[in-house]
């Protein structure tokens, strides 16, 4: 080999490809799943079906802030969720060091209602963001990723740009093996190259006092359970409807999205789906005589720079048409990267086979490739499985998520060390398709006693998805054993 | 066989080569921009936080694979050294 640019750029393409890679696809599929984290707690709460489509009341809101009045004076860090269009249940939420979770209240008279506990979809939002390893190294370890991405991008387009409109002309999806994954791989690379830069770039950005901890504007993650000072406050306290209906004055109907509690204080924060840009804008209250005691607003122009970044990468403004749109890119992208990483393995397999460290490399990209799915589908099954009254059942529903992973890693450990690769790949595409063609039964079943009804919700949609992943796969493995 | 031994030393003379040149130029790049970041908020008026981030973010993979396409057989890691040393002297000055 010459030491040429073409060949410069493949090495920079393949190995910060392949190491990168390794944790973009966990992170691009992690955030794949996250732009419908709240659609998916909402699948994992079946108990919240048989709740009638209502408008939140004054009496819910106030009896609400009762109760996160009454859990501060306790000592806990609460804050209240307002219902929305994707979730129409008020939520009293605290941050575990994951996820926000707490109690469901219903919108009509703000009373509990019976739902089980779940982290739902944030484990997703926190498996993209942080690779659930907190709000430091993972946070620092996909930021490198992030910026590993857009080295990969860069270099790949230098090795290909004489050829880009070949490539994308001549996709043979039934040649042999190798040509099909290069072809695919391109082409999707290609026609996604300015949503993978935007997602990578703005992704990189909002995390970016992570990469450069001695400069930057703070970070926005606390660590959990990390008490307030001052935060022990003493009533009575003025109700909140009044002051919700000011706020919305200010901010338009329907436009608030959280209410905090401070020290004396409430405040009426913006919903994030209200504007393009995520700035936090809010409306101060005095908590004793909800008397307004101030409006923040972020100012037009530079200010708003980081709100648009976090609003074009976490998309909570767009319609749902949008949210699939940048769902299916989200997909195609993630599998982008998989054919990617087997790329880089097809091509040493023929130098390196049957040496351990290919083993290694091939057991870590079946984990991530495969692996993953198979644990998001084994954590959806988990959520219904597990008994509803169950102690620390977050934590135990996050654990089957874990040990479904774990276990796919051991497989295709055992698999590739001995030489099986085709079938370790086989045997969990297998897999993915039992529990994805399932899981719309397994929903059937256990929704059966509360009010399972066949109509267009955030049910069927999730059904329909593991339906759609777990027929892709059945298909995937009938191209592996075809291919023998 | 000999021939084919050769090829193998040279190819893995080669990857040494280029793992050296990459952690260079990582280095270099985060360096520069460190150095960037400086100079944007040293004068009165700096630029917002957000923008220096952003321009930092931006610049970091660009130096990065310009570094490593830079030619030159004989340029060690130790090149990228003596380019980023002037600039962070200039960044503290």
């Amino acid at each position: 080999m010459r030491d040429i640019l073409r060949n410069r750029m493949g090495w920079l393409h393949a190995w910060v490809g392949f190491v990168g890679g390794l944790v973009l696809v966990v992170a691009f599929t992690g955030g794949t799943l996250a732009l419908f984290d709240t659609e998916i707690t909402r699948w994992m709460e079946p108990e919240l079906a048989a709740l009638p489509e209502a408008a939140m009341t004054g009496e819910a809101l106030d009896h609400a802030g009762a109760q996160v009045w009454a859990l501060r004076e306790k000592g806990q860090n609460v804050f209240l969720n307002l219902p929305s269009a994707r979730d129409p249940v008020l939520r009293i939420l605290h941050y575990d060091g994951h996820a926000f979770v707490g109690p469901v209240l219903d919108p009509r008279d703000g009373t509990a209602l019976n739902s089980r506990e779940t982290r739902g979809g944030q484990l997703f939002f926190d498996l993209h963001q942080s690779l659930y390893r907190g709000p430091v190294w993972g946070n620092l370890v996909t930021e490198a990723a992030g910026i590993g991405l857009i080295v990969a991008v860069i270099s790949g387009v230098i090795i290909h740009f004489r050829n880009l409109v070949p490539n994308l002309l001549l996709f043979r999806p039934f040649a042999a093996p190798g040509r099909a994954w290069l072809d695919a791989h391109l082409v999707a690379g290609v026609l996604l190259l300015p949503f993978i830069i935007m997602m990578a770039y703005t992704g990189a950005v909002i995390h970016a006092p992570r990469l450069f901890p001695m400069i930057g504007a703070g970070h926005a993650a606390r660590p959990a359970g990390r008490p307030d000072a001052g935060m022990r406050v003493v009533g009575p306290y003025a109700p909140l409807a009044p002051m919700l209906a000011q706020a919305e004055d200010i901010f338009g109907r329907g436009r608030i999205g959280f209410v905090m509690f401070g020290t004396g204080t409430v405040s009426f924060y913006r919903a994030d789906a209200a504007d393009f840009a995520m700035t936090r804008d809010h409306a101060d209250f005095s908590a004793g005589d909800g008397r307004l005691v101030g409006v923040e607003r972020i100012g037009r122009g530079m200010p708003r720079l980081g709100g648009a970044m976090r609003g074009l990468h976490f998309i909570r403004w767009g319609t749902p048409a949008l949210r699939w749109l940048y769902f299916v890119c989200s997909v195609v992208g993630s599998m982008m990267m998989a054919a990617g990483l087997g790329l880089f393995l097809m091509k040493h397999r023929r130098v390196h086979g049957g040496t351990f460290r290919l083993a290694l490399a091939e057991t870590l990209a079946l984990a991530v490739t495969l692996g993953l799915p198979l644990a998001s589908l084994g954590y959806l099954w988990g959520s219904r499985l597990l008994p509803p009254e169950l102690v620390h059942r977050a934590d135990r529903e996050t654990g089957v998520f874990f040990l479904v992973w774990l276990v796919a890693l051991l497989h295709a450990g055992m698999r590739c060390l001995g030489g099986a690769v085709r079938p370790a790949w086989r045997e969990q595409a297998c897999a993915i398709a039992v529990l994805g063609c399932g899981l719309p039964i397994l929903d059937v079943v256990s929704r059966a006693e509360t009010a399972f009804r066949l109509r267009a919700d955030v049910y069927l949609a999730v059904d329909a998805c593991a339906l759609g992943f777990g027929l892709l796969a059945l298909w995937g493995q009938r191209v592996i054993v075809r291919a023998r | 066989m000999t021939l084919k031994s050769n090829r193998k030393t040279a190819k893995g003379g080669l990857w040494k080569r280029w793992l050296g040149r990459f952690v260079g130029g990582v280095a270099c790049a985060y360096v520069c921009a460190l150095g960037l970041f400086s100079l944007a908020s040293g004068h009165a008026g700096g630029l917002d936080a957000i923008l220096r981030q952003s321009l930092a973010i931006a610049v970091l993979p660009l130096v990065i694979v310009g570094l490593f396409a830079l030619p030159g057989r004989r340029s060690g890691p130790s090149v990228f050294v003596a380019l980023a040393v002037p600039f962070l002297h200039l960044t503290l000055s």
